[in-house]
């Protein structure tokens, strides 16, 4: 099962009867059971004080907790036939499903005819990523915060999604606890403490009438101080696409220590900062991590109370720099802008930041079901998700949404399956499914959605006996060009799956044993396994029922 | 010569002289006024001596900046003769001043005789620990505060300085402080989330004062002097949380009510508070004892109050927060005017007094009301004044020679006795009486480091009402509008001392001098600074 509730859960009460005879005697009695014991699933060791809670598989809310005692046992007893999903967390056990592998994990199906197992619930222990911040003395920097980002591919899709930040402590100590396996990276925004700006390229005079008879100071001594940091990523480099992942197992610790290099600070004069001279401006230089959220960069901004704003103590770079009128956000505006060293920049062209705004409909005219949210995603990031109001309405502001100028493809994720049918957008250029969103604009969408999805569930079997656990890869025909077609689930204790959402076409359905580490997303990868997977071909609105063979990861 | 000539001999020579000026380095000892100096110095840790590498020394007068280098020692050149302001940065690291040692900032003299600079930096005292259950367990996300005492015009208020979480190894470190003394706070946390706990009921962690006090009463300052970093581990034991539960009386139906949570310290808390119908409320806290306050708009959008202290060690149920109107305090004030003013440009009329009322037996913030007056009309009142216990203080504004003789309320002395307001009850007026023959004091103080001290006189029997002036460069302090007494007048080289506190005061009261000032009197007197070590 799918443990994400963004991807909808249709989960069918389990009616198919498995091979095994058992004698319930659990049914004649007061409802079932499931029971087992949760152990460290690095060491093996039973582990107590863990809370376990349990909950029907079409729920997300809890019904019940408990807390496994010295032998890490626990119970849950009275339950109605069908399936339930089995959480589990602790110190130094993050939460987790039973056998979460990525957003996927295995739900416990218990009923007449069901063999009732002992549950041995290997939870993860959590791992850690710690490190110290320094400048290129070596000294510790005390200020600032580290960004952690998680790598990962949903779908088809590679994404890097920000996951926390942690601040940096006096002895330049950061530390991430708490973390799953996964492949991360870091990026850590900060100023040097000793940074002083000098006056800007039209500053008013200085203050101190003794600047007037000061010889001039020796303009290299003082450019040391005129310095800023730009967002360094994981060891210590300026280029995301150079940033060195860290990855960690379960239970492991890494240590990451990041190395910052100041580089020279950069002057910005802003003219035509905003219509009326006579309110404050507020502004914010945005620089963007790893291509997705916008973070605010350190620096001083002075408003020349003429329109005018000097802005100085930023690294050079490309930045959103961006102006609110204070008391006036129907004012805000924005303008990308690229410096590599002092700049004049004339925001006469700022415009309103980019909106998307629209309507999703349902072909047949009927209300769309609650829910129904959009996903813009591209092909190198995640993307974003926007809820759709009742009335079918949404709208956005794409900056603060991660979603930068660019490609995306539009999907539909709902509790039932919806297919995007047509798009016809103003202010944006549609391709298809796919629309160009340029910066700067105020983009209109209209998107017509059906039920046209399909669906695959199925049964998981060696020897005709259920598999749990398997991972389940829908695999397109042609999977090199269509990766966003791929779907993936994992097999229940009682061997069922459900592929939803799937688009329709030409697929083989592979269930692999202890497949969670192969790279799925590849096509030689997956190739030497639809030999033995079930061919199935999807249409909309079909469902289909299959059963394939489970097969095991091969030898290296 | 030719006019063309002549000019362009005299630009030859004006330029010359410009660049002999700008390349003047070496012009020490020159009688030139553009002559330029040096000035060098080094920064010391002020508890080790040893030099600070990567300081930051900023001068002012011309502003320049410079790095210390490995052995602390930092130059800057060019500079023209005069004084300048010196101050120095690092990280981890106080200058005098900001850590409370010393009194003005460093100036210091540009010339041909000047001498290294030794500038000092106080390292910082770090806390730091790890709290856990009593299994051994980290706990979480537990805040952990640090309170300071600040000394404000010879009065200690309590405020909590930093905050921190811990991390998820229970582990926490609070940096940058300032040496001094501190209490120690954790917690609480209330989970209300939390479905499984104690005895079948949410858990949470009631608040420990460090080192393992439910209060602040029995908690043991930290002494944090410069540099030191103390450890210090916190064993927090898990207790359910109560249920509080009670009615609110005297409500408009179908106006809703605001509730509020108040800790010991008078800090507010977030226990969720739900209203039900029936006027009933329901609400959960860890064990400790708490303020509840209820606030709601009546009739023609007045303003109702109450409030409850509640002590949580069990379930509490059947609690009553009678709601009555926000009490209004009239003030009254009766001027005796023992001379009459002369009628002539420039007498002014009666002053008006200020009223100020601050929540007394509140550790850590607190409220605080003042009196809404108008110029004009000889009585003012204190409005929307909340329950509570207040202590009370009337100033005057400078001028003329008036003093606040009395302050009385109700049969009370307001001057030594606090106020207490209850919801409900009727408040007598303030009465305060000020009269124009106050007595002065002024004179010289004597010794070094005077500049930038205090003069503190304490009225005999009355040590609240003491008074301060600060002392000025020259060694002169005054003290205007006191009433006629006897005092204790005494001179010190910091301003942060808790002079309203007699014990305090116990430590220089050898040293002070007597004093009987009559009305009217104009007294001039001479003191010997006392120089308070810490």
């Amino acid at each position: 099962m799918t443990v994400m509730p963004r991807v909808a859960i249709c989960l069918t009460l389990l009616v198919l009867s498995a091979s095994a005879q058992t004698a319930s005697l659990q049914a004649q009695t007061a409802g079932y059971r499931i029971h087992g014991t949760v152990v460290n699933a690095q060491t093996g060791e039973p582990l107590p004080k863990i809370q376990v809670v349990i909950g029907g598989a079409e729920q997300s809310e809890a019904t019940e907790s408990t807390l496994t005692e010295e032998a890490g046992r626990f119970e849950f007893e009275n339950l109605k036939p069908g399936k339930y999903w089995l959480e589990a967390e602790g110190h130094g056990f993050t939460r987790q499903r039973f056998e979460q592998h990525e957003e996927y994990a295995t739900a416990v199906a218990v009923g007449p005819n069901l063999e009732i197992q002992e549950i041995l619930f290997r939870a993860q222990p959590d791992a850690t990523i710690d490190g110290n911040i320094a400048d290129e003395q070596g000294e510790a920097i005390r200020e600032g915060n580290v960004m952690l980002f998680r790598g990962g591919a949903h779908d088809g899709t590679v994404s890097i999604q920000m996951v926390s930040t942690a601040p940096i402590d006096d002895q330049g100590h950061y530390r991430f606890g708490r973390l799953g396996a996964g492949t991360y990276f870091l990026a850590v925004l900060t100023h040097p403490w000793y940074a002083q700006t000098r006056p800007g390229l039209r500053s008013r005079p200085a203050f101190n009438s003794r600047a007037a008879s000061d010889p001039e100071p020796d303009p290299q001594a003082q450019a040391q101080f005129d310095v800023a940091y730009p967002i360094t990523y994981y060891p210590g480099t300026r280029d995301p696409n150079s940033a060195t992942p860290v990855v960690v197992g379960p239970g492991q610790h890494a240590s990451a220590d990041i190395s910052l290099a100041a580089v020279p600070a950069v002057h910005l004069h802003i003219s035509n900062a905003v219509g009326d001279p006579s309110r404050g401006i507020g502004t914010n230089v945005m620089e963007r991590v790893f291509g997705t959220v916008a973070m605010p960069v350190p620096g001083e901004t002075s408003d020349l109370r003429n329109g005018e704003l000097e802005i100085s103590g930023i690294p050079d770079g490309q930045f959103t720099l961006a102006l609110r009128g204070v008391g006036n956000t129907a004012g805000d505006r924005e303008k990308q802008i690229s410096v590599s060293g002092d700049a004049q920049i004339d925001a006469a062209d700022a415009s309103p930041p980019p909106t998307i705004s629209g309507m999703v409909r349902l072909d047949t005219g009927e209300p769309l079901p609650q829910f129904t949210a959009l996903r813009f995603s591209s092909h190198d990031q995640e993307g974003t998700g926007v809820g759709v109001n009742a009335k079918g309405r949404f709208e956005f502001n794409g900056d603060e949404n991660g979603l930068p100028p660019g490609l995306y493809e539009i999907s539909v994720t709902a509790p039932v399956d919806l297919l995007v049918k047509n798009i016809s957008a103003t202010g944006a250029r549609v391709f298809g499914r796919e629309v160009d969103i340029s910066g700067s604009n105020r983009v209109r969408l209209v998107v017509t959605v059906s039920e046209g999805h399909g669906r695959v569930d199925g049964r998981a079997l060696r020897h005709g006996k259920p598999v749990s656990g398997a991972m389940i890869v829908l695999v397109p025909s042609d999977m090199e060009h269509n990766s966003s077609l791929v779907r993936r689930d994992q097999s229940d204790s009682d061997g069922t799956f459900s592929l939803a959402n799937t688009l329709p076409g030409k697929y083989t359905v592979v269930a692999i044993e202890d497949g969670w580490g192969l790279e799925w997303l590849k096509r030689e990868v997956m190739q030497p396994f639809l030999r033995d997977g079930q061919p199935v071909e999807v249409t909309a609105g079909g469902r289909l029922k299959i059963t394939v063979d489970v097969q095991q990861p091969l030898a290296h | 010569m030719c006019p063309a000539a002549l000019r362009r001999w005299t630009t030859f020579v004006v330029v010359g002289a410009l660049a002999s000026l700008a390349y003047a380095q070496s012009a020490s000892g020159s009688q030139d006024s553009e002559a330029v100096y040096k000035l060098a110095g080094s920064v010391v840790n002020s508890v080790t001596g040893e030099p600070v590498r990567r300081a930051v020394v900023e001068l002012r007068g011309p502003q320049r900046f410079a790095f210390t280098d490995a052995n602390g020692q930092f130059e800057f050149e060019n500079l023209p003769a005069g004084q300048a302001g010196l101050r120095v940065r690092k990280p981890g690291f106080f200058e005098e001043r900001e850590a409370g040692q010393g009194s003005l900032p460093e100036t210091t003299r540009i010339g041909p005789e000047a001498t290294p600079v030794v500038l000092k930096l106080v390292p910082e005292g770090i806390i730091y620990g790890r709290a856990q259950d009593g299994a051994g367990d980290p706990i979480e996300h537990l805040p952990i505060k640090v309170i300071a005492a600040v000394i404000y015009r010879g009065r200690k208020h309590w405020m909590e300085r930093q905050m921190t979480l811990t991390d998820d190894a229970g582990e926490f470190r609070l940096a940058n402080l300032v040496p001094g003394s501190y209490y120690l706070q954790a917690g609480p946390i209330w989970d209300f989330d939390n479905p499984h706990g104690i005895e079948g009921r949410d858990q949470s962690f009631p608040a420990v004062f460090y080192p393992a006090a439910s209060d602040l009463g029995g908690a043991a300052l930290i002494e944090l002097s410069a540099g030191q970093q103390v450890n210090t581990n916190l064993i927090l034991s898990p207790a359910p949380l109560y249920k509080i539960s009670g009615r609110i009386i005297g409500g408009l139906a179908g106006q809703g009510v605001n509730f509020e949570f108040f800790d010991a310290l008078g800090n507010s808390i977030g226990f969720p508070v739900t209203e039900q119908p029936g006027g009933r409320f329901e609400s959960k806290a860890p064990a400790g004892s708490y303020t509840l306050e209820a606030n709601t708009f009546g009739g023609r959008g007045k303003q109702l109050v109450a409030n409850l202290s509640l002590n949580a060690t069990s379930d509490l149920s059947g609690l009553k927060l009678v709601l009555g109107p926000v009490p209004l305090i009239p003030v009254m004030v009766r001027t005796d005017e023992t001379h009459p003013s002369p009628v002539s440009l420039g007498s002014r009329g009666t002053p008006v007094p200020s009223v100020h009322l601050s929540q007394a037996g509140v550790l850590v913030g607190g409220r605080e009301f003042w009196d809404s007056s108008s110029p004009e009309s000889s009585s003012h009142v204190l409005e929307n004044v909340l329950p509570g216990t207040y202590s009370v203080e009337v100033s005057l504004g400078r001028g003329g020679s008036w003093y606040v003789q009395s302050v009385e309320s109700g049969g009370m002395d307001l001057l030594r006795e606090n106020l207490s307001i209850v919801s409900g009850a009727s408040i007598p007026p303030i009465e305060i009486v000020v009269r124009d023959d106050a007595a002065s004091l002024r004179g010289q103080v004597a010794g070094e480091g005077r500049a930038g001290g205090m003069v503190v006189a304490v009225p005999e029997g009355a040590p609240l009402r003491a008074r301060s002036a600060t002392v000025s460069m020259q060694g002169e302090f005054l003290l205007p509008n006191l009433a006629p007494g006897s005092y204790r007048v005494l001179a010190l080289d910091r301003r942060d001392i808790e002079y309203t506190n007699p014990e305090v005061l116990d430590r220089f009261i050898a040293q002070a001098s007597q004093v009987d000032l009559q009305a009217n009197d104009e007294h001039t007197l001479n003191l010997e600074l006392i120089h308070v070590h810490e």
